[in-house]
């Protein structure tokens, strides 16, 4: 049952990607594309009669290719999203953990197809990894004392019932803040990234993409699509458990689908408003983001 | 069985002393040796299972309980594995010195299994000198270079400055027990004095063998210049062996431990690995790099004991004696691994026509695929990422970390681990970075140096020393709980948890092989979908920046890809403009200011040479004044022997009445 419910979820991903450039066309008083363009652009690029690579490549390139893909599934599919019970209980730590392996592969893609862009992706993969992660690493962390575990689902359980005292919601909410950052960081979106720039000065993720075409195009674009869908949910199951009294499952469903796109408005209309943030000056966010959470976990431990 | 594989061991260091090595004599030798090494592989598993077996002689200067046959254990495994590489190094030797390399090399590996198994204080201190001693003379076989004799002397005189502490540490427990057995040594109540000094002592003799700051400056030294199966070895041995003696130290010896002692190691190995990580960022030297990790490694394996030192001295959470396993399995997980790192590093290095900067390599997984597996196992593993075994033993001293946080017992305690459990996630993050940087550089297409060739003929005795280590590193991935088989045996005082089974530490659930097999399926489906789709494929030229090909001038170099983390630590770094590896006529025709950008060689991060500068110096002046007692006159030395003596009688008659 979950199963299917996870793959009718895997079969919505692309419809978050048209949510995303509707909310932005409507924003800047353009026409939007239909909410199936994404679906399109994928059967398009699937489709495809030609693959080109680059005649560099070795085998390092198909077997990252399909790691990245299979651990992106693997996530998508096994932390629980919006139901209670999910298959594996995973933890935090597990999560991000088993997600380096993809950025693993994904740095190993980028060497190995030899392309000047997919360099300058990874320097500056490098550069915003070890920023971020020990940020994230430290999120973890602080959830992990306040609640006594690293399980999502006990997490989740405990903020759903409110059961802590007023000063712990405090630091959880400002957790929440840090960790909205580093989603952001994360899936290079603004103020970080600007994915619709295909300037070399500015871009992140987008650098990745640039000589990637067909079938690895569609591979690569859908993890990315799934990986951001995953962290969403991640928030949303972390920082807005309320179910508001649903028991259903297809309801609770629906609420999940609706939060993530009331997030994702939310995300994209604030992207409207603000400005990106030259690649050095990074670090002043995110050693800000770091000292404060350590300032709350000493705080924590002082109490 | 332990005394057929000691006598052979013996045999193999005795022969060269008397006949001329050949390199057929060598591999036969090895052989002999590879038989010994699996006799103590077996005699290790026997302890563990309580199966008796008789020996030729006995001894009591011998005593293997279960935390030796644990080492041992490593080391035989370790020992196979770079016996049958040293089969393939063979063949590049010197051959005027291949008596030389036997004998030191058998000495070596004999006095390290002396080492671990001798249960009395001075045949302990002589084997820890041969193995000093013997590893010095491999590190200086190439005595004819200068960086190999400085190098030399740097681990010499900073391996005898640890020799003395060790003496020191040895000391109170010779005198309170009046014995020189360990086994007279456990429940021996030494005043609060002796037991700081024997900590200090402890920490600063065996520390500074594996690289505690400030005495850690011999191994980035050291370790590049050695053979490389020397390297290996003591990388992935010989560093170890202090935590074998500090876990002695600590569990039995030294009853009445402090929580604040916990402190000091957490504290001391965090500067040492925060030194390391910098460091290692900007080595473009190979064999350095791994140097580097190597520190970092023995960092986490120290932090570890660490929290067994809080266990001994709190002792008031049973939870916390699963954490006592984690040493012990991060010092197993990173022998295997390092030994694989070192072996195929020199692999490359050899295969270049001895080219010891990694970037300057390229296009190694298309022309050597075989190797390329190899690399990227061994690469996963040493950067701690999961499914294979880094990530598992870091995960447990994770959680014994957060463990000890949420306990809250003590607010300094807390902080501290704190500071330290900061520190491991920045370090996982950036040996990450490094690994990945590594791994790409060396075997995904750049071509940055095309004067560069790669000899691919492949040697079966190296293949058969990297599967020994891969099949243990899957081991301890997918079956990690054999550590607990061990662990269950060797604190069986503790009362340890029987619940590692899948790795469940705390509360979390790391099942390595579920997660590896879903990921293969997952991995495989998508790859049958994506062959299924009808399709073409071309290979094609990319986008060149408007050149007509691919060149070095106009690529990524190995600095190029951390600029940007460089940029932003620039502050720790200290700058040196040297133009020391260009031509003055390649000077000549280049702008003076274009070329005096950074020489990446030499970058020095918290100057430590400068203490060394300091303290060599102050030697050196008391050392001049003393010159002037040796006056090379008879009668002067004798008058100095009076002197000693009636100090001597003066001393014993004012204090001892």
């Amino acid at each position: 049952m979950y199963i299917l419910f996870q793959l009718f979820a895997l079969a919505l991903v692309p419809l978050f990607d048209s949510v995303i450039k509707n909310v932005k066309a409507f924003w800047n008083g353009r026409k939007w594309p239909s909410l199936l363009q994404t679906y399109y652009d994928f059967y398009k690029l699937f489709t495809k009669k030609w693959q080109f690579i680059s005649k560099f490549t070795s085998y390092l390139t198909i077997l990252a290719i399909f790691v990245i893909f299979a651990v992106s599934l693997f996530l998508f599919f096994f932390i629980p999203v919006w139901w209670n019970a999910p298959i594996l209980d995973l933890s935090f730590f597990i999560f991000f953990y088993v997600w380096s392996l993809a950025t693993f592969f994904m740095i190993v893609y980028a060497m190995d197809n030899a392309t000047y862009f997919w360099w300058l992706w990874v320097e500056r993969e490098f550069f915003v990894m070890a920023l971020v992660e020990p940020i994230l690493i430290l999120v973890i962390a602080t959830l992990a004392f306040l609640f006594w575990t690293t399980d999502l689902t006990s997490i989740h359980t405990q903020i759903l019932n409110l059961d802590f005292p007023f000063i712990v919601g405090f630091m959880v909410i400002a957790l929440s803040v840090i960790c909205f950052y580093v989603l952001l960081a994360e899936n290079k979106r603004f103020p970080f990234d600007n994915p619709a720039t295909h300037l070399e000065l500015t871009m992140i993720h987008e650098a990745m993409l640039l000589e990637t075409n067909a079938k690895h195009l569609a591979i690569m674009e859908l993890s990315s699509k799934i990986k951001l869908v995953t962290f969403f949910s991640l928030f949303i199951y972390i920082f807005f458990p309320f179910t508001f009294w649903i028991t259903n499952i297809v309801w609770l469903f629906v609420l999940w689908f609706i939060k993530a796109l009331v997030l994702a408005f939310i995300i994209w209309t604030w992207e409207i408003f603000i400005v990106k943030i030259r690649i050095f000056k990074y670090q002043n966010v995110f050693i800000f983001l770091f000292l404060l959470n350590i300032f709350l976990l000493i705080f924590y431990i002082l109490k | 069985m332990f005394s057929t594989a000691l006598i052979l061991i013996s045999l193999s260091v005795l022969y060269p002393l008397f006949f001329t090595i050949t390199q057929k004599k060598i591999k036969t030798w090895n052989y002999i040796l590879i038989i010994a090494f699996i006799l103590l592989f077996i005699k290790s598993i026997f302890v563990f299972f309580g199966i008796s077996n008789t020996e030729f002689f006995t001894t009591s200067l011998i005593n293997i309980s279960f935390l030796e046959a644990f080492f041992m254990l490593i080391f035989s495994i370790v020992g196979v594995a770079i016996l049958f590489y040293s089969n393939y190094y063979s063949s590049f030797l010197n051959k005027n010195k291949l008596n030389y390399y036997t004998i030191f090399t058998n000495i070596f590996l004999l006095s390290m299994l002396w080492v671990i198994v001798s249960a009395e204080a001075f045949t302990f201190l002589v084997f820890w000198e041969f193995m000093s001693l013997s590893s010095y003379f491999l590190v200086i076989h190439e005595s004819d270079k200068q960086e190999s004799r400085i190098s030399g002397m740097w681990y010499i005189i900073l391996t005898h400055i640890g020799m003395f502490f060790i003496l020191a540490s040895f000391l109170p427990f010779l005198i309170e027990s009046k014995s020189s057995f360990f086994s007279a040594w456990q429940n021996i109540n030494l005043s609060y004095n002796s037991l700081l000094l024997v900590f200090i002592a402890s920490l600063i003799g065996f520390g500074g063998k594996s690289g505690l700051f400030p005495l850690h400056i011999w191994l980035p030294k050291a370790h590049p210049i050695a053979p490389s199966h020397i390297s290996a070895l003591m990388s992935g041995f010989m560093v170890k062996l202090p935590v074998l003696m500090l876990l002695k130290f600590y569990l039995f010896f030294m009853t009445g431990i402090d929580i604040r002692f916990a402190y000091t190691l957490l504290i001391l190995w965090a500067i040492t690995a925060f030194w390391w990580i910098f460091n290692a960022l900007i080595q473009n030297n190979i064999k350095k790099f791994l140097a580097y990790s190597t520190i970092e490694n023995m960092w986490l394996i120290y932090v570890a004991l660490g929290i067994v030192v809080t266990w001994i001295a709190t002792k008031n959470n049973t939870v916390l004696a699963l954490w006592v396993i984690s040493t012990l399995f991060h010092t197993f997980n990173h022998s295997i691994y390092k030994t694989m790192m070192f072996s195929m590093a020199w692999s490359l290095i050899e295969r270049t026509h001895h080219n010891y900067d990694y970037s300057r390599l390229w296009w190694i997984a298309k022309i050597f695929p075989v190797f390329s597996i190899f690399f990227l196992v061994a690469t996963i593993a040493i950067a701690w990422i999961p499914p294979l075994n880094g990530f598992n033993s870091e995960l447990t001293v994770y959680s014994a970390l957060i463990n000890i946080i949420s306990w809250n017992a003590d607010k300094v305690l807390s902080l501290v681990s704190l500071f330290s459990l900061i520190l491991v996630w920045m370090m996982s993050v950036l040996a990450f970075v490094w690994f990945a940087k590594l791994y790409t550089i060396i075997f995904a297409w750049n071509a940055r140096d095309t004067s560069i060739k790669l000899d691919t003929k492949s040697n079966n005795c190296e293949y058969i020393s990297y599967t020994i280590l891969t099949f243990w590193i899957l081991v301890l991935s997918f079956v990690p709980w054999i550590i607990n088989l061990f662990a269950s045996k060797i604190f069986s005082f503790i009362d340890t948890p029987k619940t590692l089974l899948s790795i469940q530490i705390w509360d979390i659930n790391y099942m390595p092989v579920l997660i590896s097999i879903i990921l293969i399926i997952l991995a495989s489906l998508s790859y049958m979908f994506y062959k299924s789709i009808a399709w073409k494929e071309e290979k094609m030229d990319v986008w060149n920046c408007w050149y007509p090909k691919l060149i070095a001038k106009s690529q990524y170099r190995a600095e190029s890809l951390i600029q940007a983390i460089r940029r932003v630590y620039k502050w720790l770094y200290s700058e040196t403009n040297s133009l020391s590896h260009i031509s003055k006529v390649e000077w000549k025709s280049y702008y003076k200011k274009y070329l005096s950008s950074i020489d990446y060689k030499r970058w020095y991060f918290l100057k430590v040479h400068f203490l060394y500068e300091k303290l060599i110096n102050f030697v050196w002046a008391i050392s001049t004044k003393l010159k002037s007692m040796q006056s090379w006159v008879l009668q002067d030395y004798v008058s100095y022997m009076l002197l000693t003596l009636i100090i001597t009688i003066l001393y014993i008659l004012v204090f001892n009445s």
